[in-house]
């Protein structure tokens, strides 16, 4: 019984913390840049929820519709403001990982001087709260709604990616950026619109982050950046599909892990990182080190 | 006289202390192939990449149909009439070859070959719906010349796209890349490859470090001394 648990489980929430990871691997996949604010990405939209609650009364789930446009453009500018000058370095891989090691060190500073350092929280009673009864056994209603509201959410952008000509242009320029502008793709506007795309994901799993983790807080990016960085690595770097199996198997290994070996559930994401590495470094799905 | 295509004036480039391109000078008129060749790190592709918008100039000026380009975006130097092919292709591995072609085509000036004939010309018209990582070096190869006429050059760079076939598919690509002229398109063939050369173009422009040594027809640069000792190492017979 308890492995069909672990199971059910690790799947509803595998879908959540695919959208969690999601953004940080199309990033990635389109720029050569591990995003190490991906993780505040994730707590600010979690905050976002929080203010659109308490000073407008949005429903966390309508709050995840107002917020996916509002992100992509704010991503969208911050693109053109932080990456085109870093570009144009030598080492511009590196460099990256400085500067938003620094942006995610200033957005928690400010997160924190803002809404202070203690957890918040939303009632349950803004998402359904009773335990849904699956298989003879019952998981927590905020399982169901994030497995519920990521799913959809990743259908949307896969078929943003393999379904639109946007989509297939931003493929183009994962698999070699100087053979998609040769053929006239304009790579900077797809990039900069990937990374708004990115950070939108990332602000929708916050909000859902809210319930899953019991409440959001400044210093919260850092463990879910780890996280999401040991799902893309053992999916495929670059993988979109690869990062959907990685966290849902991951998932299911982290609620194994919490219910036979709690103490230890969580070394899961760096066993993880350090498996993947030893034993396939291009990890589930990768042919090389990215694919498109 | 055919109109001029393209024209290059005394383009240099440097990186760091290495003088990449120095004062390198040509032009193509339409419906002529140019070759350009000389030895491994002489330049030539340094010089596809400055003219295509990858790298920025030191000095110098480039004129497509008379008219200067000033500091432009790559992609949009494609959409105006300068492609390429690349020396080693990257297909875009997870769309199909339909898609791979397709995807230019939606950037194309003017009108042009249609996507079904250009995967005609290309012989792959029987893997379009395949995706385009499965498809061998010398089908990527062709795929890339495929992407490049779903732009509607005015002027395409071939770099290398000789290498490593057999003698029956460079007949092939060079009866393919000469059939190109006829619509007054200008070509520039970066080959190592003399035989394939000589089916080709009209005349050749050698570069040795960066810099030019030669510029005339093809048999002549064969009898030059110092083409010659760039390429053997000796002078005379």
């Amino acid at each position: 019984m308890l492995v069909e648990y672990s199971i059910v489980a690790g799947v509803l929430l595998g879908l959540f913390y695919a959208l969690m990871a999601m953004g940080l691997n199309l990033v990635f996949g389109v720029q050569r840049i591990i995003n190490l604010a991906h993780g505040d990405m994730v707590m600010l939209g979690g905050f976002g929820a929080w203010e659109l609650y308490y000073g407008y009364h949005l429903n966390p789930v309508v709050a995840i519709v107002v917020m996916i446009p509002i992100t992509v453009a704010v991503g969208f500018g911050l693109y053109y403001l932080l990456i085109p000058r870093l570009k144009s370095a030598v080492d511009f891989e590196t460099l990256s990982l400085v500067l938003f090691f620094g942006v995610s060190q200033v957005v928690e500073a400010l997160a924190a001087l803002g809404f202070g350092n203690n957890e918040r929280s939303l009632p349950v009673s803004s998402i359904p709260s009773h335990p849904v009864n699956f298989l003879g056994q019952p998981y927590p209603a905020d399982w169901w709604v994030a497995a519920g509201v990521a799913l959809p959410l990743l259908a949307i952008f896969f078929l943003y990616l393999y379904r639109t000509r946007l989509g297939r242009e931003t493929r183009a320029v994962m698999a070699d950026e100087h053979e998609a502008v040769s053929v006239g793709i304009d790579a900077a506007r797809v990039s900069a619109i990937s990374f708004g795309v990115g950070l939108a994901l990332a602000a929708a799993a916050g909000v859902l982050a809210v319930f899953v983790f019991g409440g959001v807080d400044p210093s919260e990016g850092v463990g879910i950046t780890i996280t999401a960085f040991a799902i893309i690595v053992f999916g495929s770097l670059g993988s979109p599909l690869g990062t959907v199996v990685g966290s849902i198997l991951f998932g299911v290994a982290y609620q194994l892990a919490q219910v036979y070996t709690p103490s230890w559930s969580n070394l899961v994401p760096y066993v993880l990182v350090i498996g993947t590495m030893l034993l396939r470094p291009q990890g589930l799905f990768g042919r090389r080190t990215r694919i498109a | 006289m055919a109109d001029e295509i393209l024209r290059l004036e005394g383009i240099s480039k440097h990186f760091g202390g290495l003088s990449a391109l120095q004062e390198v000078s040509f032009s193509v008129e339409g419906g002529e192939a140019l070759g350009l060749v000389g030895p491994n790190g002489s330049g030539k592709t340094t010089l596809i990449n400055v003219v295509c918008g990858l790298y920025t100039p030191n000095a110098g000026n480039i004129y497509l149909e008379g008219a200067k380009l000033g500091k432009t975006t790559p992609h949009k130097l494609a959409k105006s009439g300068i492609n390429r092919t690349f020396q080693v292709p990257q297909p875009f591995a997870s769309l199909t070859v339909r898609e791979n072609v397709e995807i230019a085509a939606a950037h194309r000036r003017g009108d042009g070959m249609s996507v079904v004939e250009i995967l005609d010309f290309v012989n792959l018209g029987k893997w379009a719906g395949q995706e385009a990582g499965s498809l061998n070096a010398a089908q990527q190869k062709r795929l890339d010349l495929g992407r490049a006429l779903a732009l509607n050059p005015k002027v395409l760079f071939v770099d290398e796209l000789g290498a490593g076939l057999n003698p029956a598919e460079l007949a092939e690509v060079a009866a393919m890349l000469r059939s190109l002229l006829n619509g007054g398109r200008a070509l520039v063939v970066v080959e190592h490859l003399m035989g394939f050369l000589d089916k080709l173009v009209d005349r050749v422009i050698v570069l040795n470090a960066g810099r030019e040594i030669f510029h005339g027809g093809l048999r002549s640069a064969l009898d030059d001394g110092e083409v010659k000792r760039v390429f053997l190492g000796t002078v005379g017979a």
